[in-house]
C-alpha cells in the first residue's frame, strides 16, 4: 500500500486548505463582504461530504477506481473516463499554478519578474510525476507539520491587528449573492476528487474515516478562521488584497524591530504549496497512462508533455489569467461539480465486489 | 538505465543552475536603484509633485553614515510623477522600503486620496507605511534638517512611533487604517499634523558646520496635533489636549500625562489602565452616542513645590484634584464630540457602531449633528 492513514490525514487537513488562502479571501470579500466565510463554509460542507463518501467506499472495497469502473462498465468505458479525468486534472491545475506564482511574486519580489521565474517548478514537477504515490505521502509527512506550524505562527502575527467587530453585523449579504459566490468559488474546492484516485492505494484501517475527517475538519475550520481574520485586518479594503497571506503578518509590531519574519514563515509554507500543486499533475499523468494503457517507461512523455502544456498555456495567458479565471469560474462550474463532486459520490453505484 | 538516469539528473542540475544564474546572481545595481525612505505628495492645480527622500549610502572613507537626498518629479498622476523622477535622475525609485508618506498642505485641501490610491494599488508598497500631513508643502517638510537624525524621514518616524502612541501624545495612522476609514461607511479619518519647530543653532551643530560648512537650520517635529478628514478632505484639527483625550478613548495607552488645573495650580496626572466604552443606543427616537471611560490616575507633578511627604506619596492624588480631573476630562471629550459634529468627521466611528447594532436603520447625511450623546467619566486615584 502506498499511503497510510496518517499521510492521508495530513494531505486532507494540511494540504487541501492551503490553496484556499491565496486569492480566495479577496475574491470572497469582493462578492460577499463581511459574510465571506459563508460560501467557503458551504463548499467545505460539500467537500467534506464527498470525502466522507469516498472514505466510506474505501472501507467497503479495496479495488481501485479503475477496477470499479471496469467491473461495472467495461475497460473501454473506464479508459475513456480516465482520459477525461486526465484532461480535467490538467486544466484544474492552471488556477492553483497562477495563484502560487502570484504568491511568490508578491512575497519575494519587489518588481514583476519574467514569467520564466516559475519554470523551475515544472522541472521539479516532471520528476515528481514519475514517482509513485508513496512519495507524496512521505513528503507530506515531512512538509505538512512544518507548514502547519508556520501557518499557525503567521496567524498569531496577524491576530494582534485584527478588529473582529468588522465582521458584524452577520448575514447581511443577500442569499443569491452568497449562492453565486459559492458556485464561482468552486474551482478552488476541487481537492475532493483526489481521494477517489487513492482508492486501492491505501490500506483502510479501523479509524481511518474519523481520523481523516477530523483532520479535514480542523483544516476547514482553520481556513474559516483565517477568512474571518483576513476581513478583520483589512475591513472594507479586503477585496483589493490579493495573496493576503503574504502580507497579513506584516502589521505585527515586532516586525519593525526584528524584520519581516512573516516572509520566513511563507517560505516554510512554500514546500507544502508545491507539493499540493504537483498532485493534479501526477494524477493527470496516471489517468492518461491508464487511459492509453502504456508501459511505465513512457510515463516521462506524459509528465513532460503535461508540464510543458501547462507552462506554455500559462505563459501565454499570463497577463489575461484573471479574465480566464473569471470565465472558467462563471461558465464551467458544472464541469467542476460533475468531476469533483458528483462522480466521486456516484462511485458508490459501481460494482464493488470482485467478479 | 541507471547511467541514463544519472546523466539526466546531472543535466537537470545544470539546467536548474542556469535558471538560478540568469537572475544575475540576484545582484541589485545600486547605481540604478534609488531606495526611497519617505515620499511627500503635493498638488498644484492638476499636477502632483512627488518628493522622494532617497537613501544615499556613503563609503567608509566618508564616515560610513547614510545620507539622503530629495528628488522631485511632477506629473498629472502620482505614477507619472514617479516616472518623471526615473526619467530625470536615472534612478528607479524602489518603494519597498518606504515607510512614510507626507501629505502636503495643498493635497489635503481636496480629496487626499487622489494622491494616495497609487500606493494602495502598488503591490510592492507596504500599506503599513505611516501617513502624516503638514502645515507646509511636503517637499519643504522632507527637506528640513533635524538634529535628532541625519535623515528627516527617520526623525519623523521616530516622533510617530508606537511609543508616542502609548504615551498618548501622537495619534499615528498607517495607510491601511486611513484607507479603511476613507472607504468605510463613515468616509472619515484622521492623520497626525506635523509642524516644524525651529531650533537655534548651537550645540546641535556638527564640527563640519562650525568649521565654516553650510549652516542648515535645524528643526524638530511636533505631531501632537491631529488633522481630521471627511471624504479625504481636511476638515478640522484636534489640539494636543484633544489628541491626548482621543488616544485615551481609542488607543492602547501606557501612561498619558494629562494636565489638570485646580485652584490656580497646574498638575500633571498620569492616566493609566483606561477602560473606554463607546456604544450607540436609541434615546427619544434618536441615535445616541454614549461614551463611558474609567481611568486610573496617579500624580506625576505640579507647578508648585510640595512637601516631602506629598512627594513620597506621589501615586496618590487628592480627591479634589481627581474631581477636577473628572470635570476637565469630561469637557475635553465633549469638545471632541462637538468638533466631530462640526467637521463631519466621524472620529469615533459612530456610523460603524450604528450599522452593527441597528443594521436595518439608515443614517442620514447629518447623523452626527442629529445624534444625541452622553459622556460618563470616572477618574479614580491609582
Amino acid at each position: 500500500m502506498q499511503l497510510n492513514t496518517r499521510q492521508l490525514s495530513l494531505i486532507a487537513g494540511g494540504l487541501f486548505p492551503l490553496t484556499k488562502l491565496i486569492l480566495l479571501p479577496s475574491t470572497l470579500a469582493h462578492y460577499t463582504g463581511r459574510d465571506l466565510y459563508l460560501p467557503a463554509l458551504f463548499l467545505f460542507l460539500l467537500e467534506g461530504g464527498v470525502l466522507l463518501s469516498v472514505l466510506l467506499l474505501s472501507s467497503k472495497t479495496d479495488k481501485t477506481f479503475f477496477e470499479l469502473l471496469s467491473d461495472t462498465f467495461g475497460r473501454v468505458t473506464a479508459r475513456i473516463v480516465f482520459g477525461m479525468f486526465g484532461v480535467y486534472f490538467l486544466f484544474s491545475a492552471l488556477l492553483p499554478v497562477y495563484e502560487q506564482t502570484l504568491l511568490l511574486r508578491s512575497a519575494f519580489y519587489d518588481t514583476i519578474p519574467s514569467p520564466l521565474f516559475f519554470a523551475v517548478f515544472y522541472i521539479v514537477c516532471i520528476y515528481f510525476c514519475l514517482k509513485p504515490l508513496r512519495t507524496f505521502g512521505r513528503c507530506a509527512d515531512l512538509l505538512v507539520p512544518i507548514s502547519s506550524v508556520a501557518l499557525l505562527l503567521l496567524f498569531a502575527l496577524s491576530v494582534s491587528n485584527a478588529d473582529f467587530s468588522a465582521l458584524f453585523p452577520l448575514f447581511q449579504t443577500p442569499a443569491k449573492d452568497v449562492a453565486f459566490t459559492t458556485l464561482r468559488s468552486m474551482p478552488r474546492f476541487l481537492d475532493c476528487a483526489f481521494p477517489l484516485f487513492f482508492l486501492g492505494h491505501f490500506k483502510y484501517e479501523k479509524g481511518t474515516t474519523w481520523k481523516v475527517m477530523l483532520s479535514f475538519l480542523v483544516g476547514a475550520l482553520f481556513v474559516l478562521l483565517f477568512l474571518g481574520t483576513f476581513y478583520a485586518v483589512y475591513g472594507v479594503i479586503a477585496p483589493g488584497k490579493a495573496s493576503a497571506i503574504s502580507k497579513i503578518g506584516r502589521y505585527f509590531p515586532g516586525v519593525d524591530l526584528i524584520g519581516r519574519i512573516d516572509l520566513l514563515l511563507i517560505y516554510l509554507m512554500s514546500g507544502s504549496y508545491f507539493l499540493y500543486l504537483m498532485l493534479p499533475f501526477w494524477l493527470s499523468v496516471q489517468c492518461l497512462k491508464t487511459c492509453f494503457q502504456t508501459k511505465d517507461e513512457y510515463d516521462v512523455f506524459y509528465a513532460v508533455g503535461i508540464n510543458l502544456f501547462v507552462f506554455i498555456l500559462y505563459f501565454f495567458l499570463h497577463y489575461t489569467i484573471v479574465h480566464f479565471e473569471k470565465f472558467v469560474s462563471v461558465y464551467f462550474f458544472p464541469v467542476f461539480f460533475l468531476f469533483s463532486y458528483l462522480i466521486p459520490v456516484l462511485a458508490w453505484t459501481l460494482r464493488r465486489k470482485h467478479a | 538505465m541507471r547511467k541514463f538516469t544519472g546523466s539526466v539528473l546531472i543535466l537537470l542540475f545544470v539546467f536548474l543552475s542556469g535558471f538560478f544564474f540568469v537572475n544575475d546572481f540576484g545582484l541589485i545595481d545600486i547605481q540604478k536603484s534609488a531606495i526611497v525612505l519617505g515620499v511627500g505628495i503635493d498638488r498644484a492645480g492638476e499636477n502632483f509633485t512627488i518628493t522622494a527622500q532617497l537613501a544615499i549610502p556613503q563609503s567608509s572613507d566618508q564616515g560610513g553614515k547614510t545620507s539622503s537626498v530629495e528628488v522631485s518629479g511632477t506629473g498629472k498622476t502620482v505614477g507619472e510623477a514617479l516616472t518623471a523622477i526615473n526619467a530625470t535622475t536615472g534612478w528607479y525609485p524602489k518603494l519597498t522600503f518606504c515607510n512614510l508618506i507626507v501629505l502636503g498642505e495643498s493635497l489635503v485641501k481636496d480629496d487626499a486620496y487622489a494622491g494616495l490610491d497609487y500606493f494602495l494599488r502598488d503591490n510592492g508598497f507596504s500599506d503599513n507605511a505611516t501617513l502624516v500631513t503638514c502645515t507646509t508643502s511636503a517637499k519643504e517638510f522632507l527637506s528640513a534638517g533635524t538634529p535628532t537624525h541625519d535623515i528627516s524621514t527617520l526623525a519623523i518616524e521616530k516622533v510617530l512611533s508606537r511609543e508616542g502612541m502609548l504615551s498618548g501624545v501622537v495619534a499615528p495612522v498607517n495607510l491601511k487604517e486611513f484607507s479603511i476609514g476613507y472607504y468605510g461607511s463613515s468616509r472619515s479619518g484622521y492623520l497626525p499634523l506635523a509642524e516644524k519647530l525651529e531650533q537655534e543653532n548651537g550645540a546641535s551643530q556638527s564640527d563640519d558646520q562650525l568649521q565654516g560648512g553650510e549652516e542648515k537650520t535645524k528643526f524638530l517635529f511636533d505631531a501632537t496635533k491631529t488633522a481630521l478628514f471627511y471624504k479625504g478632505k481636511k476638515v478640522g484639527t484636534m489640539s494636543p489636549e484633544q489628541t491626548l483625550t482621543y488616544n485615551v478613548l481609542s488607543s492602547p495607552i501606557r501612561v498619558v500625562a494629562f494636565p489638570v488645573e485646580h485652584k490656580g495650580i497646574s498638575y500633571t496626572l498620569g492616566f493609566r489602565h483606561a477602560k473606554p466604552s463607546l456604544s450607540v443606543s436609541m434615546r427619544e427616537g434618536k441615535l445616541s452616542f454614549d461614551v463611558s471611560v474609567e481611568v486610573r490616575a496617579l500624580m506625576l507633578d505640579s507647578d508648585a513645590s510640595n512637601s516631602f511627604e506629598n512627594i513620597a506619596r506621589s501615586s496618590e492624588a487628592s480627591r479634589a484634584i481627581i474631581d477636577s480631573a473628572n470635570e476637565q476630562f469630561t469637557e475635553k471629550i465633549v469638545s471632541l464630540i462637538e468638533l466631530s459634529r462640526e467637521s463631519k468627521c466621524d472620529l469615533f466611528g459612530v456610523a460603524d457602531l450604528a450599522q452593527k447594532k441597528f443594521p436595518k436603520r439608515k443614517l442620514g447625511e447629518e447623523y452626527l449633528k442629529e445624534m444625541l450623546y452622553s459622556v460618563k467619566v470616572d477618574v479614580k486615584a491609582l
